[in-house]
This record gives C-alpha cells, structure tokens and sequence, in this order.
C-alpha cells in the first residue's frame, strides 16, 4: 500500500493505495498519529476509493486515528469506501463511528 | 525449512512467516476460486478469513518471528471452497477460545470475530507439531467447472 498525503484548503488528504494489511497498517497509524499530533484542530480525510482490502490490523489503525481526533480536537473521517472495506467495517459494528463521504470531493465540501 | 507434512490440494502454497507474503496467501484464494463461479462475495469472505488467520499465525503463533513456516491449500470440493492454514507455533485452538466481544475501543481482537463471522466452518486439529486450521465456505449456488477445466465442486 501507498500512502499519499496532501494539504487542500483547511484539511489534510490521506490517501490510500492498495490493500491495507499487518505489513503495512502500522505505516498508517504512524501517518495519522504523526499528522493529529502536529497540528490541533485539523480536519484529515482518509481517501479509500482505491483500497478493495483491509484487514483487523488496518482498521485498529483507523479506529485508533479517529479516537486520537477525539483527543486533538481534531476531525478524522473516511471517503470513497469501496464495497470491501465497507464489510468489513460493518461486520465488525464500527461503520458508524466514523464520519463517512463517498468521495473526497464530498468530504471536503461537507 | 522444517518438514512439510503431505497434504493434497488443488492449490499448495509455502512461504516464511513474514508479513510481505500476506497479499500472495490472499492471492492464493482468489486464484484458486477464479476456476469456478463462485459467487465474489464469497471468495471476499473466504479471502477476509484467510487474511486473518495467517495474520493470527504471524503475529501470536509465531510472535514476530519472519522466517517460520506457513502453509496454504486451498481446494473446491463438495460444494465448498476449503482452504488450510498450516504452521509450526504454539499449539492455539481458536475454536476453543472464547467469542472476544466487539469493543469499539480496542485495537485487536477482530480478527477470530472476522474468521467466524466469514466462514461457515472452522475446525482446528494439532498433527505432528503442526497447527492445521481448516475454514470452509459453502457454496451458495451450483458452480460449473470454468474454462481452464478445473473439478466441479
């Protein structure tokens, strides 16, 4: 997985490439602790239109980063979920406690 | 590495419990699906149970250790598609352990819940010093053999 960070307007884009698995979910929760810890107050999009796969590793990532939000004052939502994540998010009854917007330019006008 | 024990499947797959080689274990799954018409959201529950039962083997059975081995087969039979997870560590029964309850707030514990939530069988047995985990989805409609002439289920 590829992880692309991008600053647009008040927000920080974050977005994924590929599947998010134990090799490499500990890169995305250092990205998203990193990015909280920096800044205050600062509004993250997770980009997952290209992520088909992730797995308990990864979502422990993103639950962690929306739980740090929480803590910065921050905002950590999630954009673009494909069908995949999407199941897996609901399997394990966590679907809605995120923010979620079918795509980025969604989320970056909500 | 240390003595593969014979086993028969329609896909066999060894490689060293590091990490890297999660995609190919996934991969190992829908390449061997990929004969027969089976239904995608089966093959995705089936590569979701897969990806988390090596990950298991990875992480807890082989505490980090990257150079361990671990084995996939995967074989369509009997109207069902039946992949083996084979490894070396520590004796660990997720069949005998108890259903974690889903908190939101904790980091781990999802993965036996996603294991038993994607598959309709799980059995684990112990056979010669190896952890051979069984996960079998059946199939929900006839499959029919696909061009590259792979059995009927």
């Amino acid at each position: 997985m590829r992880i692309q960070t991008r600053h647009v307007g008040q927000g920080v884009v974050v977005e994924l490439i590929g599947d998010v698995d134990m090799s490499n979910s500990p890169r995305l929760r250092d990205t998203l602790l990193g990015l909280l810890r920096d800044s205050t107050g600062v509004r993250i999009i997770v980009n997952m239109e290209q992520v088909n796969y992730i797995d308990s590793s990864g979502i422990a990532s993103l639950v962690e980063g929306v739980q740090a939000a929480r803590r910065f004052k921050s905002r950590l939502c999630l954009a673009g979920l494909n069908e995949g994540p999407r199941h897996v998010l609901q399997l394990t009854r966590l679907l809605d406690i995120f923010e979620v917007h079918p795509s980025e330019a969604d989320a970056l006008s909500a | 590495m240390e003595g593969w024990k014979e086993v028969t499947g329609d896909v066999d797959v060894r490689f060293a419990s590091h990490p890297r080689w999660l995609q190919l274990a996934r991969t190992v799954v829908e390449e061997c699906c990929s004969g027969f018409e089976i239904a995608p959201s089966s093959v995705r529950d089936l590569v979701i149970a897969v990806g988390e039962a090596v990950s298991n083997v990875m992480r807890h059975g082989y505490g980090g250790d990257r150079t361990r081995p671990v084995r996939v087969l995967c074989r369509c039979d009997g109207g069902a598609v039946e992949v083996e997870v084979w490894d070396r560590g520590c004796r660990f029964d997720p069949i005998a352990q108890p259903v974690p309850p889903l908190d939101r707030r904790s980091r781990g514990g999802r993965g036996l819940y996603l294991i038993r939530s994607t598959v309709d069988e799980v059995k684990y047995t112990r056979e010669e010093g190896w952890n051979r985990l069984r996960l079998r989805k059946r199939l929900p409609i006839a499959a029919v053999a696909g061009e590259r002439g792979l059995r009927v289920p």
